[in-house]
């Protein structure tokens, strides 16, 4: 426990005090020599020299800290810590969870952070905020490095190219996202098989399968209202991305002017004010949350659940064995769509990231060279029932998980049709404004769906002309 | 219920009624509504804790079913994953050690604060005396990136020292204000005839304003220990990811934040009863002089 | 003796100064600082702007929107706290069947108070999470007792919906503090000399007159301090909001309140965080609450009962 010297001058100490007390700017190079033990600077980073096994030049005694976020994927990854340490016997390796990413907040300001940051969670810190600042390592020589199981192949080849765009910030690769994450429409086999239903491909035959399922006493969908509606924004979207072509969701993502007002976004919506109207929607489901709206689904209450591919593992604790959860893709609009019905919205999802000044940020790039490797992928994926960015270990993942099983089948069958938007990553505010409060309004009967679209416009073109918001662009 | 207004003052009073006189039947019901009213109040306070406790037995997925039905099995495994997940003993223990050495500083500080503002004339009184009373309105989450800082650049980030002295500073504004009110309401003639037999200031104030500002100092400390014991958002900042210093709070922070994602809720109730069952126990064995010390200083 | 008395008023001050200035008022100095800034909160510099981050503020629905919030809870949370905790002080020390000239407490007063506070000894941060469940509308307690006596729960959930969501969160504020004013006001009746009740039981005084003409304005500088504690609360009401509606956009913004306004501009991973523009928001909430202990403080000026 640190406390004061006797051999401190005492005009050291009160330097010291002034400095703690009074300095005003965090983390200048002026303080930083006032700082007391563990005071932080970029200068003293751990480096080592480089070899055929040690490619990025670790420092192999350098300890390593890994702060993960304690979501529906936590997991301590005890293999990839087994792979560094085994390289790096010397190395000490702390790792740490938190559901509240954004308290490390002040060591990135401070200038000291984690080596290796899973940035993820209602409160993860904005990765464009951190992008935008500095704040992030260049990944480029990660995906230049050779990857761990085989040599002759740099990481970039065996990673999916779908990766490397999305973490691409101003022309630089600054985040991966690791978790392969599909969205769909979720449900429970054996009900289904019991009910003889089976999930349309078209939203008019959905309607008709919902009727049916409120004659069996279930409602056809439910949400989390009172902190994620967005996963019903995330279903219309696909819709009219599936109708409209990936296009339409670019648009929105680029703050085109009258993106959202593009007739497949309108059809979208009026579909599902349609199924709001109808009480497609639990009854309650403004006034949960997310896992619990996810409660009333494994529990038999709600048919189908629009969502992502980590909620069977979300769910594990409260799902009854034998049922069997399944994704199918969203159902599209009609046959006129511009895309097959087995287009899906897939992403990489759950982003890692190197802090710029992290002690031993060359460790962080070699610990996410070890996450990389598809033998560590591969058990990540039969842990978490999730597939990742590593397309080699798709095929090796042995699961009993029926929803694993049914995503990797859909992301097959998807092939090049996969799409994804940003937006709600890039610009909180639009999120807050269109994806959850236009949102809410819609699936409650406050507003129609073209209130919902003019709100949701008018909130983009309200972000697109504020100068306080950093803005990016993609194709 | 009678409801007459009131009549002016009658000059000759009515004799006081006996004392054993039967009540009317006015009384009667207007009692019996009364212990209604109080009763239902009662039961307002009190289900959502029982029902908390009775839920945190439920197997997981009989938590958001009824919310009258008992449990169709007693699970205790719902603790022991709450426990677990929180590591409670060793943020107990360390919950303990802040709490009493931030509250033994604070009381020391912010009476020799109070007694000086609220007994001695001298210039800045007034403006020292606002400082601190300025302390209870900036919102603490204001100061929290530069607080940060402040103790990283001492070194008292992960250290109970650090967390005492920063709860301390926080726990003044209030104690300080409070308690400057008590002094002042405290009789001047007995420090006066101290000073004049030749105590000295601190003489008077140890042995003479101390003892007289009891009841004063005992609420503070009760709501000192009660806002310690429960302060979040600073050991959430200046702790972080260390679990060594980690305390109770923060732990059962992250376990509610967790089962947000884990869907875990028997465990969630767990560990709420985990949570509240030391203050509500410390609380019934000392209730009486408990509530009576809470007030006894707001009175004044 | 001069010279005594200040080398003893420095003594007694310096050490706790020192700690204060430290940890509380140069944060709040810096923060204040950051106001003038457009630091984002990740950079590690920052330019200053001036007055920008005010104007905007003014130009800002959303701290409007908050701000009234804010004013609806000054009102509520302690004119109903107030009025509740006064009407079960009266009944538990006060309300019992009249016999004679003493006026008494209804039988199982001691029993009332001991279970009254027991909501007061919780953490915010665990009460909001405890009736964020028992406001479920799937299995929670609230929506099941409305559906036992005989009404229909709000389809939405009481969180669910605008009309009802704040009152939901002010009803918590409330159940939470309620025991604490029962205990207060009941020691400030005890402390009302016992003549007067007695000439009131001679005047043949009921209860309504007892509880409206003589108990309140006796018990008036108790209800000041009342409304000062909970004036307090209501300025903040972070933790509640945060952790029972952490979306307050997901109910038409109804639950908005500054802090939250605060922390999710600062901190919170949905929103670009703008630190600079959050001390702006705190710098307002500071001067608002200035202004109230002001108003407050001029308001108890008024005269009091002597007794």
């Amino acid at each position: 426990m640190p406390t004061f010297s006797s051999d401190r001058s005492r005009r050291e100490f009160l330097r010291t005090v002034l400095a703690g007390g009074l300095l005003v700017v965090p983390g200048s190079a002026a303080l930083a020599g006032c700082a007391t033990a563990g005071g932080g600077g970029t200068q003293d980073q751990a480096k080592g020299t480089e070899s055929e096994k040690n490619p990025l030049g670790v420092d192999a005694n350098a300890p390593l800290e890994v702060v993960m976020f304690a979501g529906g994927l936590k997991t301590d990854l005890e293999w990839v810590q087994k792979s560094y340490t085994g390289l790096y016997p010397n190395a000490k390796i702390n790792l740490t969870s938190t559901p509240n990413i954004n308290t490390l907040q002040p060591r990135f300001t401070g200038g000291n952070p984690p080596d290796m940051v899973n940035d993820s969670g209602a409160q993860k810190i904005p990765l464009a905020a951190l992008a935008g600042a500095g704040q992030l390592a260049d990944l480029q020589p990660l995906l230049d490095a050779p990857s761990l199981a085989d040599p002759d192949k740099k990481v970039r080849d065996t990673i999916m190219a779908e990766a490397v765009k999305v973490g691409t910030y101003d022309g630089k690769v600054l985040v991966l996202n690791y978790v392969l994450s599909a969205y769909g429409v979720f449900y429970s086999q054996s009900l289904f098989k019991k009910n003889g239903w089976t999930m349309p491909t078209q939203w008019s035959e959905y309607m008709a399968l919902a009727e049916e399922m409120k004659k069996a006493g279930l409602s056809p969908m439910g949400y989390g209202g009172v902190n994620a509606p967005n996963y019903v924004t995330e279903m219309m979207l696909t819709m009219a991305g599936k109708a409209g072509g990936p296009e339409v969701v670019v648009a929105i993502d680029n703050l085109e002017p009258n993106a959202w007002k593009h007739e497949a976004v309108k059809n979208a919506a009026t579909a599902i004010e349609e199924l709001a109207r109808k009480d497609g929607f639990l009854p309650g489901s403004p006034g949960l949350k997310h896992t619990e709206a996810q409660t009333q689904f494994v529990t038999g209450k709600i048919g189908s659940y629009p969502s992502g591919s980590w909620l069977e593992n979300e769910m594990k604790t409260s799902t009854p064995a034998g049922f069997d959860m399944v994704m199918a893709p969203t159902p599209r609009l009609d046959s006129s769509d511009k895309m097959p019905h087995e287009a899906l919205h897939a992403n990489p999802g759950e982003p890692f990231i190197v802090p710029k000044q992290a002690k031993n940020a060359l460790g962080g790039l070699e610990w996410f060279r070890h996450m990389l490797a598809p033998e560590n992928a591969k058990a990540y994926s039969e842990f978490t029932g999730s597939l990742t960015i590593v397309t080699e270990s798709h095929d090796k993942v042995k699961s009993d998980s029926t929803s694993l099983k049914s995503v990797t089948e859909a992301l097959k069958k998807a092939k090049d049709n996969t799409f994804t938007f940003l937006f709600m990553d890039w610009y909180g505010d639009l999120k807050k404004n269109a994806a959850i409060a236009a949102m809410s309004d819609l699936l409650t009967g406050r507003t129609n769906a073209e209130g919902f679209i003019n709100a949701a416009q008018a909130a983009a073109d309200k972000v697109a002309a504020d100068t306080n918001v950093p803005k990016f662009k993609r194709q | 219920m009678t409801m007459t207004q009131v009549r002016p003052p009658a000059p000759a009073r009515p004799p006081a009624r006996p004392a054993r006189a039967p009540l009317r039947a006015g009384e009667r019901t207007a009692t019996a509504g009364f212990q209604v009213i109080l009763a239902a109040w009662a039961l307002v306070s009190v289900l959502p804790l029982i029902w908390a406790a009775v839920t945190a037995f439920k197997p997981n997925p009989e938590v958001h079913a009824s919310p009258w039905a008992l449990p169709s099995r007693w699970d205790f495994g719902n603790f022991v994953r709450a426990w677990g997940a929180a590591s409670i003993g060793q943020f107990f223990l360390n919950t303990v050690i802040v709490v009493s050495g931030a509250l033994l500083l604070t009381m020391l500080l912010s009476t020799m604060v109070a007694y000086v503002l609220a007994r001695y004339d001298f210039p800045g009184n007034r403006v020292i005396y606002y400082t601190f009373a300025g302390g209870l309105m900036f919102p603490v989450f204001l100061a929290l990136v530069p607080l940060f800082f402040v103790v990283r650049n001492l070194g008292l980030l992960h250290s109970h020292v650090g967390l005492i002295l920063v709860y301390a500073a926080y726990a003044m504004p209030f104690s300080v204000f409070f308690l400057t009110a008590f002094f002042r309401t405290l009789p001047t003639a007995v420090a006066e005839a101290a000073l004049i037999d030749g105590c000295s200031h601190s003489g008077v104030f140890f042995r003479i304003m101390l003892p007289m500002a009891r009841p004063g100092i005992v609420s503070v400390a009760l709501f000192n220990v009660l806002g310690l014991w429960n302060q979040y958002l600073l050991p959430l900042v200046l702790n972080q990811g260390d679990k060594s210093t980690a305390v109770l709070t923060e732990g059962l922070a992250a376990l509610v934040a967790e089962q947000g994602y884990a869907s875990d809720w028997s465990a969630l109730f767990a560990g709420m009863v985990i949570a509240m069952l030391p203050v509500l126990i410390v609380y019934l064995i000392f209730q009486r002089r408990v509530r009576e010390g809470f007030v006894a200083g707001a009175l004044k | 003796m001069h010279h005594r008395k200040y080398r003893f008023i420095v003594g007694f001050l310096i050490a706790p100064l020192a700690l204060y200035v430290m940890f509380v008022v140069s944060p709040n100095i810096q923060a204040i600082y950051y106001s003038f800034t457009d630091w984002s909160g990740y950079s590690q510099t920052q330019n200053f702007i001036g007055l920008d981050n005010y104007v905007r503020l003014v130009q800002d629905p959303t701290f409007w929107d908050a701000l009234s919030h804010n004013g609806v809870l000054l009102l509520v949370l302690p004119i109903v706290t107030i009025s509740i905790g006064l009407l079960f002080a009266f009944l538990l020390n006060l309300g019992g069947p009249r016999r004679g000239a003493t006026a008494r407490g209804l039988p199982g007063s001691r029993f009332y108070s001991a279970v009254y506070f027991f909501p007061y000894l919780l953490s915010v941060a665990i009460i909001a999470v405890l009736w964020e469940q028992a406001y479920n509308p799937r299995g929670g307690i609230v929506p099941g007792a409305i559906s036992a006596l005989g009404f229909d729960p709000p389809r939405d959930g009481l969180l669910g919906s605008p009309d009802t969501v704040l009152w939901a969160c002010i009803a918590v504020a409330v159940w939470h503090a309620v025991g604490f004013y029962v205990v207060l006001f009941s020691a400030g009746i005890a402390s009302i000399p016992a003549d007067i009740f007695e000439a009131a039981a001679l005047d043949g005084v009921n209860r309504f007159t007892l509880f409206f003409r003589i108990v309140i304005p006796l018990l008036w500088d108790n209800v000041q301090v009342a409304f000062v504690y909970l004036g307090i609360i209501a300025l903040d009401f972070f933790a509640i909001v945060n952790i029972m509606t952490p979306h307050p956009e997901a109910v038409g913004n109804s639950t908005e309140v500054i802090a939250h306004y605060l922390f999710t501009r600062a901190f919170s991973g949905d929103a670009n965080p703008q630190y600079g523009y959050a001390s702006a928001i705190g710098v307002a909430l500071f001067f608002l609450t200035l202004t109230l202990a002001a108003v407050m403080f001029r308001a108890s000026r008024r005269e009091k009962v002597e007794f």
